[in-house]
């Protein structure tokens, strides 16, 4: 080799180390992106010229940037997201359906139940009363309007989940588009023979995004495209994107494909915790509450219908509610203008409170499903409970699991900035040896010319 | 394990996070002083909650109405001791006037006798809080009062025989009132059994004696005779002692099938079949509701709670007074039974007050009772609450601390 060969290495070298440092420069600014996946330098020997009796290397050059990145990680990440977000989002839909209910407290539907027929505990002791009377008109208002409230209410949480879940659906066609065009770009990085890393954590964030919003399942081919379908419908590859919709059919909010000929199955993701509560959980509820309505509203009235009124002359057959329709519990607008129109007496008389202490005696009395009135709210009250709890858990559950996955993907990809700072440290120097390396070239050249 | 400045930091955050998360928690208790603030927070335990406190306001309400029961029947005693007073003086007079010197003196005595029916009129419309105390449910008027000729006192109410009842336990309804018809009314309570298995047709007899104001004595006789199975003709006449019937009457009666109990008198719900005959003084009541009908007949008794009505028999004793003629002994033993059966009623409406005031202390205990349970289901340990608070805030301060020394480190402070 003659010297200036030399010169050659000392070049070879001093690029390859610039690129190395570029590279563990661009590590260290992304340390803290939660999406970034390091990035490491292969160094490589150049083979040796095979012209000379005595092999010697060619210096050094880089064989090849790796990304480090676990795919199975990412591919259970995908999946608990879907399960975490699903039962964190139906979590949240239940603490605001929870928050209705103002119980345990005295504004609660129980506390207002129990406030009634105690009214007509009371009205019994002097049935003729026209303050007694009109206690027991107040409590009525009261249990009704909570009733309509809490009615309202759930209605109100069931319609925002539709808009919701629209929102959701143009969340999820703006991923699949952006994962469209990352795809083109990852292949168009592929053909020119730059790995594209920085695109294919961008395309990994879009991922997580969208599984967290539904169940997706997500393959790759031989180019390392990724292909995914939403719902066991195909959303998105190189060369197509799905768009989706949200729409109400027959009451259920379905999710379709914008030409609707393909129907999304969600069971997965917040879109799963929307399209439930809208399409099961609300609807029981609302059934529940107007069962509850529907036992005060029937069994008052056949009691109270046959009692006679505190007016003169007096009436008989008088419906205490006039109507229970949609969560409106309707008070007879002639007991309303006149409190004397209740009608708790079984003969006529005017101290007669037999039918007060019956109507009364309802608050004990065992109806549907063996439950008296309150039980069955109370039941109501716990199922709503005992769903945010078991969501609440498995939220939990799978929280830890990905907290966990974060964590071992961070172990493995994240940037240490001591590890990369050694290799600064070490390519620095590196390159300090090369930049000497031609000072001392340069020297024995000279050495050479000056014997000239 | 490879560390990386990202897996420190998600460790610390995760950690920080539950500490925070267990600082919110006690805060929430010890702010709002309930375990329970939520359903979900307890989904078994608030239903809990809501039961007891519902049972909480019930025993309130339990206790209200007892609180309001308790003056009336305080009131019915203080009326019942004044009549009490009036037909002791009475018999007093009674005996005063046996005395042969007093024979000129009736007129007095006649004078004593109206007082104490005024005073026995007024107490028997003695009301409260705007209910007649013995005007059964009926409070649109007084229940007593004379009749349009001043001859008669009558009962002016609809219906004295109404039950007044509060609620004061879930499953008690106690009846609060003297109705004005078992106090003053001659009612004859019938008592026996009808056979079910009889033939359409049979007969079962029964009679009894009655007096009218005069103290003159009648033959009340009934029969019952059998229409269809559960069905009675029941047939009444009252006759005089010259076998001359004075007035009769039929009510067609029913019999629940399943419970053998008097389900209908003329088609509607059972109540007492009055006798009433302004000529003749006589004022009664029939009471069949303890009538039954059962596989096997029994002989047919008589309940009588007095013979004749004690305002008319004094009416009458007053008018025979003011014409010189001495009560006789019919009309005393009227007024002497009348005196043992208000006693009787005054020892019914004490033992309703002590069953209310005894009740009030059980729902007291009752009320302490449930409080207690509900505390311990919804209160916060305050003192064990503050305690956790305190050690999760020292477990936050020094996580803070610890990051806040080894996070920001890595070999670029060193070089």
């Amino acid at each position: 080799m003659a010297i200036s060969g030399l010169f050659e290495i000392s070049r070879r070298s001093l690029s390859t180390y610039q690129k190395a440092l570029e590279v563990t420069s661009n590590n260290i600014a992304n340390a803290n992106n939660p999406y970034f996946s390091r990035q490491r330098v292969v160094l490589g020997a150049l083979p040796p010229d095979s012209r000379v009796g005595i092999s010697v290397g060619l210096g050094v050059k880089i064989e090849d940037i790796q990304r480090v990145r676990d795919q199975i990680n990412d591919a259970q990440t995908i999946k608990y997201n879907q399960a975490f977000s699903s039962a964190d989002k139906q979590s949240q839909i239940l603490s605001h359906i929870e928050s209705l209910f103002s119980e345990p407290t005295e504004l609660g539907l129980s506390g207002l139940i129990n406030d009634f027929f105690n009214a007509w505990e009371e009205l019994a002791v002097n049935p003729a009363s026209t303050p007694l009377r009109t206690n027991v008109i107040q409590s009525a208002e009261q249990m009704s309007s909570k009733i309509k409230t809490l009615y309202e209410g759930l209605d109100l949480v069931r319609n925002d989940q539709k808009l919701d879940a629209q929102s959701m659906v143009d969340d999820i066609n703006s991923y699949l588009e952006e994962i469209q065009e990352l795809n083109k770009q990852i292949y168009d990085a592929n053909i020119k023979g730059n790995g594209g890393f920085d695109l294919l954590d961008k395309r990994n964030e879009a991922l997580q995004n969208l599984s967290k919003l539904v169940n997706v399942n997500v393959s790759y081919d031989d180019k390392n495209m990724a292909s995914v379908s939403v719902g066991g419908v195909f959303a998105v590859d190189r060369m197509y994107a799905t768009k989706f919709q949200s729409s109400v059919e027959n009451g259920k909010l379905t999710i379709l494909s914008e030409d609707g000929n393909a129907k999304v199955k969600v069971n997965g993701g917040e879109l799963f915790a929307i399209t439930n509560s809208y399409n099961k959980l609300i609807p029981d509820y609302l059934s529940k509450l107007d069962l509850v309505s529907q036992q005060i509203f029937d069994n008052v009235n056949s009691i109270h219908s046959t009692g006679y009124s505190n007016t003169n002359p007096q009436a008989t057959g008088i419906n205490f509610f006039s109507n229970y329709s949609n969560g409106v519990l309707e008070i007879n607008s002639e007991i309303l203008n006149d409190p004397n129109r209740i009608a708790v007496s079984s003969d006529g008389t005017s101290g007669n409170g037999d039918l007060a202490l019956r109507l009364a005696e309802l608050k004990s009395t065992k109806m549907l499903n063996g439950l008296t009135i309150s039980e069955n709210y109370s039941d109501f009250v716990s199922s709503v409970a005992n769903e945010k709890v078991m969501n609440d858990q498995k939220a939990s559950a799978n929280e830890l699991v990905l907290q966990q996955l974060e964590q071992q993907q961070s172990e493995y990809s994240g940037v240490s900035i001591d590890e990369e700072m050694m290799d600064i440290i070490k390519f620095q120097r590196s390159y300090d040896a090369s930049a000497k390396l031609i000072s001392i070239a340069d020297d024995l050249l000279q050495t050479l010319l000056n014997m000239v | 394990m490879r560390v990386t400045q990202r897996s420190l930091q998600l460790s610390y955050l995760i950690n920080m996070q539950k500490t925070q998360e267990k600082v919110g928690f006690y805060q929430k208790q010890i702010t709002t002083q309930s375990k329970i603030n939520k359903p979900s927070d307890s989904p078994i335990g608030s239903a809990r909650v809501m039961r007891l406190s519902n049972q909480v306001e019930s025993l309130s309400v339990y206790s209200k109405n007892i609180d309001s029961g308790l003056p009336l029947i305080g009131r019915t005693i203080s009326a019942m001791e004044t009549m009490q007073s009036e037909i002791e003086k009475l018999r007093s007079d009674f005996t005063l006037m046996n005395n042969p010197l007093e024979n000129e003196n009736l007129d007095i005595y006649a004078q004593n006798v109206d007082r104490a029916i005024a005073a026995l009129l007024d107490s028997a419309n003695s009301e409260f809080d705007g209910q007649y105390l013995f005007g059964g449910t009926d409070f649109s008027q007084k229940p007593f009062g004379y009749n349009s000729t001043n001859t008669a006192v009558e009962v002016k109410a609809s219906d004295i025989s109404g039950i007044h009842k509060i609620k004061i336990s879930d499953t008690i309804s106690q009846k609060i009132n003297i109705q004005g018809n078992e106090l003053f009314s001659a009612i004859t309570q019938q008592n026996g059994n009808l056979d079910s298995g009889s033939a359409v047709g049979s007969v079962q007899l029964g009679s009894t004696t009655v007096l009218d104001a005069d103290g003159n004595e009648y033959t009340l006789n009934f029969n019952y005779t059998k229409t269809a199975a559960n069905d009675y003709t029941f047939d009444y006449s009252v006759v005089d002692s010259s076998s001359v019937t004075i007035t009769n009457g039929s009510n067609q009666i029913s019999f629940d099938p399943a419970t053998g109990k008097l389900s209908t008198i003329d088609g509607a719900n059972p109540s007492l079949i009055g006798i009433t005959v302004p000529a003749n003084k006589l004022d009664l009541r029939i009471d069949l509701s303890n009538m039954t009908e059962a596989a096997s007949a029994t002989n047919l008794t008589y309940l009588q709670n007095q013979k004749a009505d004690i305002f008319n028999t004094l009416i009458s004793i007053k008018e025979q007074l003011n014409n010189g003629i001495k009560p006789n002994s019919n009309q005393i033993a009227v007024v002497e039974n009348f005196h043992s059966h208000l006693l009787n009623k005054m020892s019914e409406a004490g033992s309703i007050q002590n069953r209310l005031e005894n009740t009030q202390l059980m729902l007291q205990n009752s009320d302490i009772q449930t409080r207690e349970l509900l505390s311990k289901e919804k209160d916060v340990d305050m003192a064990a609450a503050l305690v956790s608070l305190q050690n999760e805030q020292y477990n936050l301060e020094l996580s803070y601390k610890i990051s806040s020394m080894i996070l920001p480190k890595s070999l670029l402070d060193y070089l």
